[in-house]
């Protein structure tokens, strides 16, 4: 992290200036570096996808078509230019949203996108809402009862819940909540047509398998974050001040805390899309994560060849958001000084 | 006479360590009335830092206060926590040692300072930060050098430092603490920061409370000193009174191992050598005191009646309405200074 | 006043006993492995051998953990699937720590472009989803518990190069390693001799987490269909079946996920107990 110095005895500087400066400057950086990994990251799904055996032509059109089709499908696939040409093809229609055509389903990409991101992207937002909501629940609560019984009882299940693999916990719930309690769906997911809570309602059980085992592995993190700023001197300064020990807790030792606990979100997102793909699969929905699936079952190079580069650049989407709030929650990164 | 601000009689501070317990700081009395500033000098280790936190009531988790700790007659000792708060910061404020570590590094300096007075006085933001604003030009970090929004890694030790004292005063506080609020700075900022502290208590008339094991800092800021050594006051007096006799050996030997104290002995030595004279020996465990003047073990003039008893303060001199006492059975007579 | 005085610092070997968690984590992957080692020699019925008169049986004194749709002992599945975990995740770590200790032992001896090409890869690496990586490797290496360990490794490279040059980047500094570079030492003899001693403990801990995300990773893998293959019995494999039948035999889907936690709680624990007693700055805290 480069920190601005500025000269010890400034006469007339302006500070605001330099705050601007420097916020553009940090902004400007992280977004060159997420845009050139982006790039680097689809170079090498394209890559990946040239070396995966089978033809989509002899796919599409069966093992015994005979080679004129197969050589005028490969003409119509572009398939006989040469491979830098097929890549800054697909990555340029990937910057203008044209992802291509799905072999399998001869459907502009796009269109099967749409439907399946509105099932994937609510499950992974509620997943880690679930995920930190829980973990700062739970971490501060144990910070602030270190030592005590609760501290023991809430870690304890937190070091067992970071060992319960989410198919598993999915199963459990399935079991429990779908099965037993008929509280929610065992699979399946009936669409946003018919309102809110009827979409969501499906997604309840899957978002909990997948951010119950993160909320336990962020709430340790949370907890020995919290345990550790409330050592502080500043957190002596607060309560002489007058604060009470849960507002010296709350105002001054959370916040403080809060910043090796937002890198871990920004680490657990690439966790949870993974994730995602298996729990779609326990839970049958049609989610980004089964189309990648189907998609290289039915060697669907291009569709495989989207989604994943598509996933990727979210996770480092997510992580440059992350190095943003970062910079907000800690001035020292974000702002000059001495 | 009215009431003493604070008074601490035959007050001790107990640490438990499992089924021990110890004194780590033995029937100290103290008095200290509106408007006076008193210094209690040591070494590290003497007890005189744990008094101060045991009249803010902050003393670590296994430490508890004995005795008398009244504050403007009311008894401080074993008050509820919640009560407690509404002392800290408003009636008694607090300057801490370390300014880079004491300010809280995610939060901007106005909201440090305004957050007193909105917890105590009730103040909305706006009033408060108008607040604050007047604290940092009365603390010498004049507008618009000094934004509120300006956080404490952008500004200098000498410079928190002052943060701290404006956080201290914000809310007028009848007593201010200060545990060596210049022994961290550079030597040059020292005057400046003891000079700001100098006047401000000259204007606004609250008592201080100065705790250092500096005897030039303590022989220009205070009216009266006691010396702590091993948990007890040895000896206590108008400061003047205590610099010209160091009736106890121990305050003699603190003096000369002082750069201040050997200057000024220098001076009327004639000597041009600079040499400080360090105390023999180490300070005993608090564990392993003896029933005896703990400083025996140390003192060159020691004599067989030493290692009997606990010395008690005896009264040495009376000095208008203020009395010198110190503890021991063989004070010294001659004077250091005139 | 401080604890050092009230509490002596205790011995390497009564921390040892002392660790609770590292008693406990050590307790529960010995059995984890002696169950695997024992499922060479014996196990209580063969976990391939079908029994249909048997099959869907709920748990009892015959079958402890019941019996799936093919009449197999899950037991026996269960023990021949630990040895199938271990194996796997064994490999894995391998292939990861292998090639990732040296690669972060190099970026952190040559500094510079070298160290920001290894950086730069492997932040690459993190952006892929670990599991999406492993997912499209055996697709295209095909399922297979091979590809499977291949996979796994994989992603635990990045992870292995990013510790050891995080921990021995400041070594490079020290004075000692300073002499044993102006002494004429070369990059890879001081790595062997000053830096890896030094930061074994740490590789060792990251290890343990590494082995337990590896379980994990190969039930994962093995429930969607593309790690270990039938007829070996596998935990995830066996949490897949689990849920056709899970109406009618919900034990099923207990047990290997109960065995899946068992072996990564283990080794979790295992791995905290370690780093409290080697690294004396996680120890002060506690």
């Amino acid at each position: 992290m480069q920190v601005r110095r500025r000269p010890p005895h400034p006469v007339a500087v302006d500070i605001s200036a330099i705050r601007e400066v420097n916020v553009i400057s940090f902004v400007g950086g992280r977004l060159v570096s997420l845009i050139l990994t982006t790039l680097v990251a689809s170079v090498i799904v394209f890559l990946l996808m040239q070396v995966l055996p089978g033809d989509p032509a002899v796919l599409m059109l069966g093992m015994n078509a005979d080679a004129d089709a197969i050589a005028a499908l490969h003409r119509q696939l572009g398939l006989d230019q040469p491979i830098w040409i097929r890549y800054l093809q697909w990555i340029g229609g990937f910057v203008v949203g044209d992802f291509g055509t799905s072999l399998t389903y001869s459907v502009p990409i796009r269109e099967l996108l749409g439907p399946r991101i509105l099932v994937t992207l609510p499950l992974a937002l509620l997943s880690m809402a679930i995920s930190v909501v829980v973990a700062i629940a739970i971490g501060v609560y144990a910070a602030a009862n270190r030592g005590k019984t609760g501290d023991t009882v809430v870690m304890g299940i937190a070091q067992v819940g970071v060992a319960v693999p989410n198919f598993w916990l999915a199963l459990l719930f399935i079991l429990l909540f779908a099965l037993k309690l008929a509280w929610f769906p065992a699979s399946g997911f009936s669409g946003w047509q018919d309102g809110i809570w009827n979409g969501l309602h499906s997604l309840i059980l899957p978002a909990f398998a997948l951010g119950l085992p993160l909320a336990a592995i962020l709430g340790r993190v949370t907890r020995s974050a919290v345990i550790e700023t409330l050592g502080e001197d500043f957190i002596r300064t607060a309560r002489a001040k007058g604060l009470t020990r849960a507002g010296a807790l709350w105002k001054h030792a959370v916040p403080n805390a809060l910043i090796p606990v937002v890198t871990i979100i920004g680490l657990q997102f690439s966790f949870l899309l993974a994730g995602t793909i298996i729990i779609e699969n326990v839970f049958n929905l049609p989610g980004i994560g089964r189309l990648v699936f189907q998609a290289i079952a039915q060697r669907d190079l291009v569709t495989v060849q989207t989604l994943v580069t598509l996933l990727a650049a979210s996770v480092i989407t997510i992580n440059f958001l992350v190095d943003l709030v970062y910079g907000y929650l800690d001035p020292r990164l974000s702002r000059g000084g001495h | 006479m009215t009431r003493p601000l604070l008074q601490l009689a035959g007050m001790s501070v107990e640490l438990s360590a499992g089924p021990s317990r110890v004194d780590i700081v033995s029937d100290v009395d103290l008095e200290l009335n509106r408007g006076e500033r008193l210094g209690i000098v040591g070494e590290s280790g003497s007890g005189k830092s744990m008094t101060a936190l045991a009249v803010m009531g902050l003393l670590p988790e296994r430490m508890r206060v004995r005795g008398e700790l009244s504050f403007d007659g009311r008894n401080l000792a074993g008050l509820p926590e919640a009560e407690y708060c509404r002392y800290r910061g408003r009636r008694v404020a607090m300057i801490f040692q370390e300014p880079m570590t004491a300010l809280n590094p995610v939060k901007s300096i106005g909201a440090q300072i305004a957050e007193g007075r909105r917890l105590h006085l009730g103040e909305t933001r706006a009033d408060a930060e108008t607040k604050a604003r007047a604290l940092l030009d009365r603390v010498g970090l004049p507008a618009p050098r000094f934004d509120l929004d300006l956080y404490p890694h952008q500004l200098s030790g000498g410079q928190r430092q002052r943060v701290m004292i404006a956080m201290a005063i914000a809310c007028e506080p009848d007593l201010l603490i200060a545990d060596e609020p210049t022994t961290a700075l550079d030597v040059t900022v020292q005057a400046q920061i003891l000079d700001l502290l100098d006047d401000l208590i000259e204007d606004t008339g609250t008592a201080l409370l100065l705790i250092t094991h500096d005897l030039g800092v303590v022989s220009e800021m205070t009216d009266r000193i006691a010396v702590m050594y091993a948990g007890r006051i040895i000896e206590t007096g108008r400061t003047d009174d205590v610099f010209a006799r160091m009736a106890h050996p121990y305050a003699r030997g603190l003096f000369a191992a002082s750069p201040h104290g050997a200057a000024l002995a220098r001076r009327q030595a004639g000597e041009a050598r600079p040499r400080l004279n360090a105390i023999p020996g180490i300070v005993p465990d608090p564990f392993a005191r003896p029933p005896y003047c703990s400083f025996a073990e140390r003192c060159s003039f020691a004599e067989p009646d030493c290692r009997r008893a606990i010395p008690p303060l005896d009264l040495i001199n009376t000095d208008g309405n203020v009395q010198h006492r110190a503890a021991c059975f063989h004070p010294r007579a001659r004077m250091v200074a005139p | 006043m401080s604890d050092t005085a009230i509490t002596s610092e205790p011995g390497l070997f009564s921390k040892l006993l002392g660790s609770r968690s590292l008693t406990l984590g050590a307790v529960v992957t010995i059995i984890l492995v002696a169950m695997a080692l024992v499922s060479y020699v014996w196990t209580p019925y063969s976990p391939t051998a079908m029994n249909f008169r048997d099959k869907l049986q709920g748990p009892s004194l015959a079958h402890w953990f019941g019996t799936d749709n093919f009449g197999r002992d899950i037991l026996s599945m269960i023990m021949v699937g630990a040895r199938n975990s271990i194996s796997v995740s064994i490999v894995a770590v391998l292939v990861g720590a292998g090639i990732g200790v040296p690669l972060g032992a190099w970026a952190a001896a040559r500094g510079g472009w070298v160290d920001g090409l290894v950086m730069r890869m492997s932040d690459l690496a993190f952006a892929f989803p670990a599991l999406l990586t492993a997912v499209i490797i055996t697709a295209i290496f095909g399922p297979g518990a091979t590809n499977a360990m291949i996979a796994i490794g994989i992603f635990n490279i990045p992870v292995f190069a990013r510790v050891t040059r995080g921990a021995s980047m400041g070594l490079w500094k020290r004075e000692y390693v300073q002499a044993a570079r102006c002494a004429g030492r070369g990059d890879v003899a001081i790595t062997l001799l000053h830096i890896l001693p030094n930061i074994n403990h740490i590789l060792l801990v990251q290890v343990t987490i590494q082995f337990a995300l590896a379980i994990v990773a190969e039930a994962g893998l093995s429930y969607v269909g593309l790690g270990t293959q039938p007829p070996m019995p596998s935990w995830g494999k066996m949490l897949n079946d689990a849920q056709t039948f899970i109406y009618q035999a919900p034990w099923l889907a207990i047990f290997p996920g109960l065995a899946i936690t068992f072996a990564v709680l283990g080794l979790n624990l295992l791995g905290d107990g370690l780093r409290d007693i080697l690294d004396p700055r996680v120890r002060r805290q506690r």
